[in-house]
């Protein structure tokens, strides 16, 4: 990496800039995109498990600054790695507005509703997000996360036996299928959420 | 990943690595997407560790400072101890791993009588008989009884505080995972009026509320606003339900903290099965 400083403060991303972060990633464009939602996805858990306040925020600001290098004419061998430098400075730049952030998030107004309690919306979305899934990856994902610790141990390796995969790739069949079954709840809790709202409102205008 | 590998990447998502540790792995994360993967789904068994309480303390403390902030973190892990209970509801009865260790004293009248269905389970229990029912127990004004009832869903309790028969206590410990077939199950003798359950648990909130439901999850009873008591093993509260309300089936019964601010955390589990007799 140049010894140049990093460009700070706002900088819309360009569509130049944008082209050539895609190009960096992938000569097919569509590939490129995938390569790019899936540097961004990341990015933000990078941030997250470093325990910041704005992980989407960071990460962007993070590719912007990348990209924005390579419009300036910056090479990049390993791109993976340059964003890992870039992240880390970024990370550390935000430690000393964190504070800031906190006392900003402590002095943001609480909404006065009462909070709903969304736990039986959650129960029932769960279960149709469960139907939704094939026989295969709904007996795998129940046997996977079956309650007693001994029993689950060894129902892990019998499935990774039964299915002839290593243990860490059935783990990450496991993550693949929760992934898709969070996606479907939180879908469906904004399904109803938007729901109750319509019917609030027309209660209201009654 | 090996094990050891495994223990490091959990380190790193708990924040327990030194800095440079933290870095290296980022570097690999961010170049390698398996490792990535890899690491989300150990996210993920963390999640699941939390909600069923198989985290260490200090891990605990960890997971919550480092994992358990931000409000889409707070939701998966909401997400999270609902499957739980789906999976717990979904088991088979007979299969059912369960979290309950019971321990059973049936008091009818001024005599103590233990059911022989209780003596197995009681050789197989830590804690002791430690309590003594007797007739028409006042819920909330017994020093014993810490929880009020102030927000009470669902169906109640006996309001009658005088109401006669006989108390059934039963001891409920978390944790205590028990592999074997079958499941304990907690005989009401007919002339019950009331069950007792001591639930004990770890994790200090300003309050808690129960909700017991049946495996199918249909709510049978619920209370709020409860104090818990702490004793040498840990915290525990008393609730007192009607016994009319514990139809034979089985049943989930959840302990959840409730912070002074944010969501109710789920604290605790239980799964028993109801017989009468």
């Amino acid at each position: 990496m140049e010894s140049a400083p990093f460009p700070r403060g706002k900088w819309d991303l360009t569509q130049d800039a944008f082209d050539l972060l895609l190009a960096q990633l992938d000569t097919d464009r569509q590939e490129a995109s995938k390569k790019y939602e899936f540097l961004r996805r990341k990015l933000v858990k990078f941030f997250e498990w470093r325990g910041c306040n704005f992980p989407e925020d960071l990460a962007d600001d993070t590719i912007n600054r990348v990209a924005r290098k390579l419009e300036a004419g910056e090479e990049v061998r390993d791109l993976a790695a340059y964003s890992a430098g870039v992240a880390r400075l970024v990370f550390l730049e935000s430690l000393r507005t964190r504070k800031q952030e906190e006392e900003v998030l402590r002095a943001a107004p609480r909404s006065l509703a009462e909070p709903v309690d969304e736990s039986d919306g959650r129960a029932e979305c769960l279960d149709c997000c469960m139907r939704e899934l094939s026989p295969a990856n709904s007996q795998l994902i129940m046997e996977y996360y079956q309650e007693n610790q001994r029993a689950r141990i060894e129902a892990r390796q019998q499935l990774a036996v039964r299915l002839g995969i290593p243990l860490n790739a059935l783990r990450i069949r496991a993550h693949r299928i929760r992934v898709r079954l969070e996606g479907c709840v939180e879908e469906c809790m904004r399904r109803r959420s938007s729901e109750r709202n319509r019917l609030a409102s027309r209660i209201t205008l009654k | 990943m090996d094990s050891d590998e495994e223990r490091q990447m959990t380190h790193y998502l708990l924040g327990q690595l030194a800095e440079h540790e933290e870095a290296e792995i980022e570097r690999r994360y961010l170049a390698d997407d398996t490792l990535f993967e890899e690491l989300l789904a150990i996210e993920d068994d963390l999640h699941d560790a939390y909600a069923r309480d198989e985290l260490s303390g200090p891990d605990r403390e960890a997971f919550e400072h480092r994992l358990l902030t931000l409000p889409r973190q707070k939701d998966k892990q909401e997400l999270v101890e609902t499957f739980h209970r789906h999976v717990l509801r979904a088991a088979s009865p007979a299969r059912r791993a369960s979290k309950l260790e019971l321990l059973l004293g049936f008091v009818r009248a001024q005599r103590k009588v233990f059911l022989p269905v209780f003596s197995a389970a009681v050789a197989i229990l830590i804690v002791g008989v430690w309590w003594v029912g007797h007739r028409g127990v006042r819920p909330g004004t017994s020093n014993s009884v810490p929880g009020q009832g102030a927000e009470t869903q669902g169906q109640k309790p006996s309001p009658s505080p005088e109401s006669p028969g006989a108390t059934f206590a039963v001891t409920l410990v978390p944790g205590l995972a028990r592999g074997g077939e079958g499941s304990e199950a907690v005989v009401i003798p007919a002339e019950t009026s009331r069950v007792r359950f001591e639930a004990r648990f770890e994790g200090q909130y300003p309050s808690y509320r129960a909700l017991l439901e049946t495996v199918e999850g249909r709510q049978v009873w619920s209370e709020g606003n409860l104090q818990a008591e702490t004793f040498p093993g840990g915290l525990r509260i008393f609730l007192d339900v009607s016994s009319s309300l514990l139809s034979p089936g089985d049943y989930i019964l959840s302990v959840q903290g409730v912070p002074a601010t944010g969501r109710p955390q789920t604290v605790a589990d239980y799964t028993f099965r109801v017989a009468k007799r």
